[in-house]
């Protein structure tokens, strides 16, 4: 189980990849019919890929954990095909309120290039 | 032209929305999927992914302005949103050229809010160099 203990900042958790098949684009255009743009990567699976990155690196996770904030910076929008590798960094922890607060850094890349960065704010659950 | 204000996007988050954002995610945490623990917790319900309703927002801000990039966004998850609510995006421009952005649920309460720097926007981010 990976804990608030676990986390060292500066500490790199670890890497994800995964490519933006059609399947998962038409995942998302199934619930979010607008989000077609003709093979480019809708805006807000910026947040799919982190969230599958995250679900895959940081396991296992405290049942509970809370989205507290989320910072994106869309540098292009991937397209169809590529191939996107996301590394996840703890950037900070403490606790605040008596609730324990985890950042994490998230910078995806993909065969073209740099494509987004994400830092995320959780309030991890144990 | 900047807007002055983005268009507002709507949609209803229902237990069907939650669990395809579940599985395209891979988050399954308990608090969106599992309604008897969600049922022990104080939400009494479940609550939806905190980034299933932040994607009107992407959406508002992607009918304002395309693909145009890069783009930066910035948001806190003030309130839970609950299973079966009806949640509106939307955003005004800032005197200094950002856009505040809001998410609210059926009662006209914020359940994200933040900031959004479009491609053209003469905002300084506040981790950008002065």
């Amino acid at each position: 189980m990976i804990t608030y203990e676990s986390f060292t900042p500066g500490q790199v958790m670890g890497r994800s990849e995964a490519v933006l098949d059609a399947a998962k684009l038409q995942a998302w255009q199934a619930l979010f019919p607008e989000d077609d743009l003709g093979g480019a990567m809708p805006h807000g699976m910026v947040a799919a890929i982190a969230m599958r990155a995250y679900a895959e690196v940081l396991q296992p996770r405290p049942p509970g954990n809370v989205h507290a904030a989320q910072h994106f910076d869309l540098l292009r929008l991937p397209h169809v095909g590529e191939h996107l590798t996301t590394t996840i960094t703890c950037l900070e922890k403490e606790v605040r309120k008596g609730r324990f607060r985890v950042t994490l850094g998230m910078d995806t890349a993909g065969t073209e290039g740099p494509a987004f960065r994400g830092r995320m704010t959780v309030l991890w659950a144990a | 032209m900047m807007p002055d204000t983005l268009p507002e996007v709507s949609r209803m988050v229902d237990r069907s929305a939650i669990l395809a954002y579940a599985a395209i995610t891979d988050d399954y945490n308990p608090l969106h999927v599992d309604e008897a623990f969600a049922a022990g917790t104080p939400f009494g319900k479940p609550i939806a992914h905190g980034m299933l309703s932040l994607n009107l927002v992407w959406q508002s801000l992607r009918r304002a302005f395309g693909q145009a990039m890069p783009i930066a966004l910035d948001v806190r998850f003030v309130r839970p949103v609950l299973q079966d609510t009806r949640v509106t995006a939307g955003g005004h421009r800032r005197k200094d050229g950002a856009y505040d952005v809001w998410v609210r649920n059926g009662a006209g309460d914020d359940v994200i809010i933040g900031t959004a720097w479009p491609a053209g926007s003469v905002a300084r981010k506040p981790d950008q160099p002065a």
